[in-house]
């Protein structure tokens, strides 16, 4: 080929290469990360602590002498442990706080389940516009207000998500004193927003079909939601309902460190008494639950055959 | 090896292969013999073989009996490294394309040299092209009638753009032969002519040989000088489009008599 | 056969909603079926005063403490330092997670048909990084940190890599699945014209998969602020243990401000990770 040609070759993929717009914003945004990242390496420690590095050590070791079961310790006989176990999870309440937070979990999830379906079709983008599913809802005397109802439930899905659950929880203990539906009630405030959240795009990605003919045939936006979106979209929401169940069931565990029963609650209470074996049977048997809500999750998943 | 008798020995060579998928045979005695720069189009019934047939020209399947010589070599028990240098000779265009369409047009092409590559040429040619590498992608491009999307996000173009991308890939390849599954079976009739064109130029071009699955029967005999049809695992005819009698091309497409009550 | 398929269709539906329900029923028997008892008496008030200070957050302390840093001063720092928090662990779980990931995913794996002395290595360690990702995020951050603490007192590290360890399980899990789901075309083209696995891999899932795990990856992000901010409540100055001295005197317009500071910084986080999967999208 001549150089003449290729000259002409190479200014045109100059050309080209001008076309196509820069993405700057990924450049920035990488920039940001690895500043952001070595900032938060080299600004200092986040907590200074008192203890000495000896003193650490010998802390430790005491942890660790006394994570075995006290009566195995003494005996040296493993088979001490099941009377142990048993009497921890009967007497010591710890079946008890399981339930508790299973149930702390269920009451949550079902209620922020349940409102987030009521907002849901009014922040779904399809739906709360002038014009849902593309069809024209005829002249409204006052088309904004799909505009304000979409960005108010968008917001409340937010600022709710933005709220973590242990502070939720702390906030409405204190100001409703020690009851379970106060747990209830923040983790089910969080959870209200990631469904919220969730929902929504599940029903802007539902099939605009049926829900079209729907309204094609004079129903209205909520007919539409109803008798179309959510038949379509049931198993998605419900894998979604049992995702977030799932993770309802691991910050249960943790809720009870706010001072109701549950195992959270036990696990402080282990820890201030200092019996660390307590503290450990609590926190595996805690893994426990949650593994087996993973599992439950996981197996529901698979029955209704659709991936998350 | 002595470069002449390599060059001498037939593309693709079937000595009474069969193969099978579980219990199923999919391929039953197939003798057959593709000689270099030859065009050969594949026909048949849905589930005839042709896929298989293809699968097994570049050695992504194995025969069950009988032997496959690719480019004159056998392609059973190789070493992984020798089955992908083979592989890395013969360029395929699947169905689906296998582009990745968040990535750009010349970061597809330039994955095609990815079989003759070790590792840090490849991450090289994906992120930090030579000028070189880019200019002849870009006559590639020129080629295959797409050379303004160069820089463009695959996901962008449309479905017969991104045929043309395959190919282009395909060429930047610089293979021995080109396999191709029914590359035109989403596109409308005047894009599927004028991409089995171009396939067919190319090769001519270059001496490649061309090995097409088509279920456009018309294509195949306006643009293939060997048909090749498969049916129920069989060659059921090898001839030119113009030897071939109706009666024979009926026979290949015919429904069997557990089709018609499976669609009644 | 249809009609048969479709009303199983609608049988697990039911049995579906039907044990929901069951379990939910159950779940407030236990709990004590009175969650109106919470607004009696004096909670009502407290309530009121609560809501209402959401109207205004406060600007300075509301009751003045002599000498003390100025309050809105008190409030950049908590943020920076929430903040700071959720990076440093993010940047340690972000690495152990990725490769976490790739160890439990079977998606770069060559053949192991054909590499069988390969498969007797690689199998172990994809069931090893399964079960260590299974059992580090089933143990809550909140509890990792209480076992730290206790084991050998709070420090920087022990806070952060009490964060990172489920953290790192969780992205690896969902890494995992994200590389097992995405489609394998182009993976598959790829190995067709000779590529080897672990650079089919590279060059044609990896690019897939990106925008899904940048996106699940800046979630994370959101969720170790939130997670930053309530490990205040162990004794690192973050936003939780601003918000838990202030409750502690009921100032309730204080804790308005740290919960809008919250709120903010999961905008700017959500509205950055849009932008930025819009544009490796379209
Ligand atoms: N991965 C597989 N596992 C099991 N059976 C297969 C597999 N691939 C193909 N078959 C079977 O092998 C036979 C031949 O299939 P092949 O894909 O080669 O047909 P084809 O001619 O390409 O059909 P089509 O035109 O529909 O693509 C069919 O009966 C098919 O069901
Ligand atoms: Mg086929």
């Amino acid at each position: 080929m001549s150089a003449r040609a290729e000259e002409t070759r190479l200014a045109r993929i100059a050309y080209l290469r001008r076309q196509q717009p820069r993405p700057w914003f990924l450049y920035l945004s990488l920039l940001a990360i690895i500043l952001a990242g070595g900032w938060a390496w080299t600004a200092g420690d986040l907590y200074t602590s008192v203890l000495t590095a000896s003193q650490r050590s010998a802390n430790l070791e005491r942890f660790i002498g006394k994570l075995t079961p006290a009566p195995v310790q003494a005996s040296g006989d493993w088979s001490d442990f099941r009377p142990w176990a048993m009497e921890l999870l009967v007497e010591g309440e710890a079946l008890k706080a399981v339930g508790m937070t299973l149930a702390l979990a269920t009451a949550a999830a079902a209620l922020s389940g349940l409102f987030a379906l009521l907002f849901i079709p009014g922040a779904a983008r399809n739906l709360s516009t002038p014009r849902p599913l593309g069809i024209t809802g005829g002249r409204d005397t006052f088309p904004l207000i799909w505009d304000i109802i979409n960005k108010v439930s968008r917001l409340a899905f937010v600022f709710t998500r933005s709220l973590p659950e242990y502070i939720l929880g702390f906030l409405l203990i204190s100001i409703l004193g020690p009851d379970p539906w106060a747990l209830v009630l923040a983790l089910a405030i969080h959870n209200f927003g990631i469904l919220g959240r969730l929902g929504s795009e599940v029903v802007e990605n539902a099939p605009p079909r049926p829900a079209r003919t729907v309204i094609a045939h004079g129903g209205g936006r909520l007919g539409a939601y109803l008798a179309a979106i959510l038949p379509e979209s049931f198993n998605r929401m419900v894998v979604y309902f049992f995702y977030r169940w799932e993770t309802c069931v691991r910050e249960a565990t943790v809720l009870g460190m706010l001072g109701v029963i549950s195992l959270g609650f036990l696990i402080t209470n282990a820890k201030a008494a200092r019996s660390f074996d307590q503290m450990l049977f609590f926190v595996l048997l805690g893994a426990l639950i949650v593994l087996a809500g993973d599992l439950l999750s996981l197996l529901v998943r698979r029955w209704l055959r659709v991936e998350r | 090896m002595p470069k002449t008798s390599h060059s001498l020995a037939p593309t693709f060579h079937f000595r009474k292969v069969e193969c099978r998928y579980g219990k199923l045979k999919a391929l039953t005695s197939v003798s057959l013999s593709v000689e270099r720069g030859e065009k050969v189009a594949i026909v048949g019934p849905s589930g005839g073989g042709k896929t298989t047939l293809l699968r097994l020209c570049n050695a992504t399947l194995q025969a069950h009996s009988g032997t496959v010589e690719i480019l004159g070599k056998c392609s059973e028990n190789l070493h992984p490294r020798q089955l992908r240098l083979i592989r890395s000779q013969i360029a395929t265009i699947p169905q689906d394309l296998g582009l990745v369409p968040n990535l750009r047009v010349w970061q597809n092409i330039v994955s095609g040299k990815i079989g003759k590559l070790n590792l840090l040429g490849n991450l090289r040619n994906l992120l930090a092209p030579s000028k070189n590498t880019i200019s002849k992608i870009h006559s590639l491009l020129e080629r295959v009638g797409i050379e303004d999307k160069l820089f463009a996000r695959t996901a962008e173009l449309s479905g017969g753009q991104q045929q043309r991308v395959a190919v282009a890939r395909a060429l930047f390849q610089e293979p021995e032969a080109i396999l191709a599954d029914e590359p035109v079976s989403s596109v409308d009739p005047a894009r599927a002519a004028s991409l089995v064109e171009l396939l067919n130029d190319i090769a001519n071009e270059r001496g490649l040989t061309l090995l097409m699955s088509l279920h456009n029967l018309e294509l195949a005999r306006n643009h293939f000088p060997r048909l090749i049809g498969l049916r129920g695992g069989q060659v059921h005819l090898d001839q030119c489009p113009q030897q071939i009698d109706p009666g024979s091309l009926e026979a290949l497409y015919r429904l069997d008599a557990d089709e018609i009550l499976e669609d009644g | 056969m249809l009609a048969g398929t479709y009303r199983h269709y609608l049988g697990s539906r039911r049995a579906t909603l039907l044990a929901i329900t069951l379990c939910v029923l159950v779940s407030f028997w236990l709990l004590g079926l009175n969650p109106l008892r919470l607004f009696s008496g004096n909670n009502l008030t407290l309530t009121r005063d609560f809501l209402l200070s959401a109207f205004q957050p406060a600007l300075d302390y509301q009751k003045p403490i002599e000498g003390a840093e100025p309050f809105l001063l008190t409030v950049i720092s908590t943020t920076l330092l929430t903040l700071r928090f959720a990076l440093l662990a993010m940047s340690v779980a972000i690495p152990c997670g990725a490769l976490l990931a790739l160890l439990a995913s079977t998606a770069w794996w060559p053949d192991i048909r054909r590499h069988k002395m390969l498969g007797w290595v690689l199998r172990p360690l994809c069931l090893s990084s399964r079960i260590i990702m299974a059992f580090s995020r089933s143990i809550h951050e909140l509890i990792w940190g209480l076992l730290f603490i206790t084991a050998m007192g709070l420090s920087t590290d022990a806070a952060i890599i009490a964060v990172a360890i489920p953290y790192s399980g969780i992205l690896a899990k969902i890494y995992s699945e994200m590389f097992e789901e995405h489609s394998r075309e182009a993976q598959r083209a790829l190995q067709a014209i000779g590529a080897g696995s672990i650079v089919a891999f590279l060059a044609g899932l990896l690019p897939r998969a990106l925008p899904d795990l940048i996106t699940y990856t800046f979630y994370r992000l959101e969720c170790a602020v939130r997670t930053a901010a309530v490990f205040g409540f162990v004794g690192i100055e973050t936003i939780g243990y601003r918000i838990k001295l202030a409750s502690d005197e009921f100032h309730y317009r204080e804790i308005w401000t740290y919960l809008y500071v919250l709120f903010a910084m999961i905008m700017v986080i959500e509205w950055w990770s849009r932008a930025l999967r819009k544009r490796m999208e379209t």
